[in-house]
């Protein structure tokens, strides 16, 4: 089948050298003239290409499709070709004479496509070259447009409107495969006409960035605030990690509702940066982050993330116990509920989600609620004198629908109760 | 060259088309070869290496631009004016092209809106800037408000809209339908200059210069606020900041004496130095400065034109004595700024 096609892309084009051949022939004698009424260049076609992209059918996509696949926050190097940038026009089909009458206006525009259709240009960099390089800081749908413009002087042009066979797709009147165009004409023929040229390249921008995940303990007794509830603290919860768009500053001042809790919070932190080199920041506040009860509020370190798998280049962030973050210490005999959201990158962080949390033991059964809120009778901390108690897990866990993760595995301790009170000494 | 005769053509082509009929739409054969490229001519393809094809069917199709009521673009419009512009393209009907090149798109549909994107293009700076869409229209209508002036500029419209046709029973390939147009049109300066003074006296120094406020203001008059810094304008030699708003930015910018005045001795010896700004360009040869006396349409020159130096104790002062400065752009936007001078 491609064989036949250039067969009659053959015949085609010598069926346009005859053409041009006659008209020649026919028009001999009268260059200046045709050259005065010459029809308008046709605005070329333009080629618009990637380098190192995603295969087509990445995380399941079309390959039947000419979307490219990236990477959020990665950089791309674009390149782009057309007859409009080359040293002379009359490969365009612009009358010999005619020339070029400086560089061309090269803009690199980046629209999103929103969730709803919507379509809105985001940046635009009138950069005049044919190369550009840039990244996309959000996952989702977008389109890439570059568009060329040139002035060419004394290759005919009519009246602004005379657009010819308007509504009609053009073909190609040079007989070269592939140099078609629309009939386009100048503004105005003293100054000759701009001719422009563009293509557009869809992309899928890919999430690779785990999400934000939120825990809040709070104690239900002790308490000045008044407790709530699970239901009424996830929302406090999602209220709050909407506020700061999954952003989680321990210094800031949280809601009165939240007053008096411990929260943990694992955030994309700094953000956009490269796949390779993201890290999220494990932040704390409130008092049972520390074995001696300390109201503590500090971002105790940052945490790098790993790539999950390496087909679909998912990532997924581990928080385990450090030094500057032993565990989570409960007081023997206080109840405490504890509840945990997600923000994701892929929505800009717009809405919160619900991630899963639960107390394991060592060996990996879950801790059984007592009515709606944990409690824990028997201290096992310090560890050297409970060693016959159980090791207790805190385990978080927040996924986006990418199946990038964020995972938190950390010791949960359970002190003598008067440690927090009486302050600085476990009893 | 031997010409084939167009009978035989026409049956031969015939044939062959007879022939592709049969068979479903297929993507083009690439064929076109990497470019060779003189980046010495053409700088701005340097790192390009990819030919001027694309290799994948991306039809084209035609656009124009109109102005208001269909009519066409005026070949100038104004800078600060809002102007409504309309593409006309069938990149906005119902369906697709069915065809690209020879090839077939069959069941061609769209597959999302369009991308439109209006520039402003500024052809003798080659620069090219992003039209901001503000009020609520159809997608192929935009109102703009040509901020900058130029002296060989376009209008430009991009237009990108997605679609897809099938490959195949089951696989429907997707691309992109791109239209374009450019007219020029040029882009006409109404604001006046914005020129000042900078004023040296005795080891001191005072700076006087209207700044527009609110910028890109319309309907006229444009206003200014003017600035005036420096020892010279405060009275006992202490350094002085006073912003005079609302001054109208014209022939006739005076500021008022009572606000910001610039307190020389009457030995002064002075030197002044132009501060010129326009939006588009000054033109140089209508810039005048100097003393003069009151604060008329035409400044009453006293002593030199254009001094780069003056003596205050070699002029004989007037009653009412002014420093102006005189400018007009290109396109002959006039002002004239007064600014009192008092002496110590």
């Amino acid at each position: 089948m491609r064989n036949m096609l250039m067969l009659v892309a053959l015949v085609c084009g010598l069926l346009a050298q005859s053409d041009t051949c006659c008209a020649a022939e026919t028009a001999a004698g009268t260059q200046s003239a045709s050259v005065a009424t010459a029809p308008a260049i046709q605005n070329p076609e333009m080629n618009l290409q990637f380098d190192n992209t995603l295969p087509a059918n990445f995380r399941g996509g079309n390959p039947d499709s000419t979307e490219v696949h990236v990477l959020e926050d990665q950089p791309y190097k674009r390149q782009e070709h057309t007859l409009l940038y080359e040293e002379s026009p009359q490969a365009m089909g612009a009358p010999a004479g005619a020339t070029f009458e400086g560089p061309p206006t090269i803009n690199w525009t980046t629209d999103q496509v929103g969730a709803d259709g919507s379509v809105q240009t985001i940046a635009n960099d009138n950069n005049n070259k044919a190369t550009s390089e840039s990244e996309f800081p959000e996952p989702g749908q977008y389109r890439v447009g570059n568009s060329g413009a040139r002035q060419v002087s004394g290759g005919g042009g009519g009246a602004s409107t005379a657009t010819g066979s308007e509504g009609q797709v053009a073909s190609s009147n040079t007989g070269t495969e592939g140099a078609a165009g629309t009939t386009g004409s100048g503004a105005d023929a003293a100054n000759g006409q701009r001719v422009t040229s563009t293509q557009t390249t869809g992309v899928i921008c890919h999430d690779v960035t785990s999400p934000n995940v939120w825990a809040v303990f709070q104690e239900t007794a002790g308490n000045t605030q008044s407790a709530l509830d699970e239901t009424a603290l996830l929302q406090k919860l999602s209220e709050q990690l909407l506020a700061g768009k999954g952003q989680f500053d321990p210094a800031a001042p949280v809601s009165d509702a939240l007053k008096g809790t411990s929260m943990l919070a694992i955030s994309e932190f700094p953000v956009n940066k490269k796949p390779a080199e993201k890290t999220a920041a494990v932040a704390v506040k409130g008092p049972l982050f520390s074995e001696v009860g300390k109201d503590e509020a500090k971002v105790v370190g940052t945490v790098g993330m790993k790539v999950l798998d390496a087909e679909t280049q998912t990532r997924l962030t581990e928080v385990g116990a450090t030094d500057t973050l032993k565990g989570i210490f409960v007081r023997r005999n206080v109840p405490f509920i504890v509840a945990a959201m997600a923000t994701d990158n892929g929505d800009k962080c717009a809405t919160a989600a619900g991630a899963s949390c639960k107390i394991e033991t060592n060996d990996g059964t879950e801790v059984d609620k007592d009515g709606s809120s944990y409690m824990f009778r028997v201290p096992n901390y310090p560890r050297a004198e409970y060693a016959d108690q159980p090791e207790y897990v805190f385990v978080m866990e927040g996924a986006d629908k990418d199946g990038n993760k964020t995972v938190v595995r950390l010791p949960l301790y359970v002190v003598n109760t008067q440690m927090a009170v009486e302050g600085g000494r476990n009893e | 060259m031997p010409k084939m005769r167009p009978v035989s053509l026409i049956l031969a082509v015939g044939f062959l088309f007879s022939i592709a009929a049969a068979a479903p739409a297929e993507e083009p054969a690439a064929g076109a070869q990497p470019p060779v490229i003189d980046t010495s001519k053409t700088p701005w393809l340097e790192g390009v290496s990819i030919p001027t094809q694309p290799p994948h069917v991306s039809p084209l199709v035609a656009a124009d631009i109109v102005g208001e009521g269909g009519n066409s673009v005026p070949a100038t419009i104004s800078e600060d004016i809002p102007i409504l512009l309309t593409a006309n393209s069938e990149i906005f009907g119902e369906k697709p092209p069915a065809s690209w090149n020879g090839t077939d798109l069959p069941d061609a549909e769209w597959t999302g809106r369009a991308s439109v994107r209006w520039f402003f293009d500024d052809v003798a700076k080659n620069r090219s800037t992003l039209a901001s869409v503000s009020d609520d229209l159809p997608a192929n209508q935009v109102k703009v408000i040509p901020l900058d002036p130029t002296t060989a500029g376009a209008v430009t419209i991009t237009i990108a809209r997605p679609m897809k046709y099938r490959i195949a029973p089951d696989r429907f390939r997707t691309t992109f339908v791109n239209a374009s147009r450019s007219l020029s049109t040029i882009v006409t300066d109404i604001t006046p200059p914005v020129c000042g003074l900078e004023i040296t006296a005795d080891g001191e120094m005072g700076t006087v210069y209207p700044v527009e406020n609110p910028a890109h203001k319309y309907p006229l008059p444009k206003l200014a606020d003017v600035i005036c810094r420096g020892k010279l304008f405060g009275t006992a030699g202490d350094d002085e900041s006073v912003t005079v708003e609302g001054i109208e930015l014209g022939a006739q910018m005076v500021v008022p004496a009572e606000r910001a005045a610039l307190h020389l001795a009457k030995d002064a010896v002075i030197t002044i130095k132009t501060l010129l700004q326009d939006n588009l360009q000054v033109d140089e040869k209508t810039v005048r400065f100097g003393l003069c006396e009151g604060t008329g349409e035409k400044p009453a020159l006293v002593g030199q034109e254009n001094p780069g130096e003056l003596k205050l104790a070699e002029v004989k002062l007037p009653e009412k004595p002014f420093l102006f400065i005189e400018a007009s752009d290109l396109a002959g936007n006039r002002q004239v700024l007064y600014i009192s001078i008092q002496i110590k």
